[in-house]
């Protein structure tokens, strides 16, 4: 099974969108990571695009 | 006998968006932000499910309510287009294919925003790259004047 997010902006708010990119990579592995998805596809200005390598999760610090 | 209501206010002037339109955002930043591979697969040679979520999205978007069928946001005339039949029943299928309960674009509809998008992507490719005919310099100084 394929995960899927579309990701499309008609006129992309630069400064917004870029920095919430951290935000956004984070959420999109994760999801792929901890739903055990094969990839995670998106589309972006007309262009198709697949994160095939997920970032490893991050230890949680003890308190 | 019903009498018909005649509104007699005056029609307000468009308000029209003379800001600067802002710079793209970079494809290839983005990809390498979200550590993405791309497909070397065009979207716009097929129909790709997820162009059809796309195309879904645009349309619940703009579909405004108001009273009877919503209409499109944004759009201000109803011009003749030459069709085929052939062009017609696959905008059909398509408006078909994305409509939901309580979400049913037309045929028009649908066309509208796939002219929209379409014209979009044309005025991007242009932008990008430098115009080498008369009619390709006209189309980029048009882009540049739509937001």
């Amino acid at each position: 099974m394929r995960g899927c997010v579309c990701l499309r902006r008609k006129q992309p708010r630069m400064f917004r969108m870029v920095g919430s990119l951290p935000r956004l990579r984070e959420f999109l592995h994760r999801m792929g990571r901890e739903t055990n998805q094969g990839e995670i596809a998106f589309e972006f200005d007309g262009r198709f695009y697949r994160i095939r390598n997920f970032d490893a999760a991050e230890a949680k610090e003890q308190p | 006998m019903t009498k018909r209501i005649r509104t007699t206010e005056t029609t307000l002037r468009p308000i029209r968006d003379t800001s600067r339109p802002l710079r793209q955002i970079d494809p290839g930043q983005v990809q390498q932000a979200l550590g993405a591979e791309e497909v070397p697969a065009a979207l716009t040679e097929a129909l790709a499910p997820l162009t059809l979520f796309a195309l879904r999205e645009e349309l619940v978007n703009r579909l405004q309510s108001s009273g009877g069928r919503p209409g499109l946001e944004g759009t201000t005339r109803r011009t003749k287009i030459p069709l085929s039949d052939k062009d017609w029943e696959k905008l059909e299928e398509l408006a078909a294919a994305i409509a939901s309960p309580g979400f049913a674009p037309s045929a028009g509809q649908v066309a509208s925003v796939l002219l929209s998008l379409s014209l979009h992507s044309v005025a991007s490719r242009l932008g990008s790259e430098p115009a080498s005919s008369p009619l390709a310099r006209e189309l980029q100084g048009l882009a540049k004047r739509c937001p």
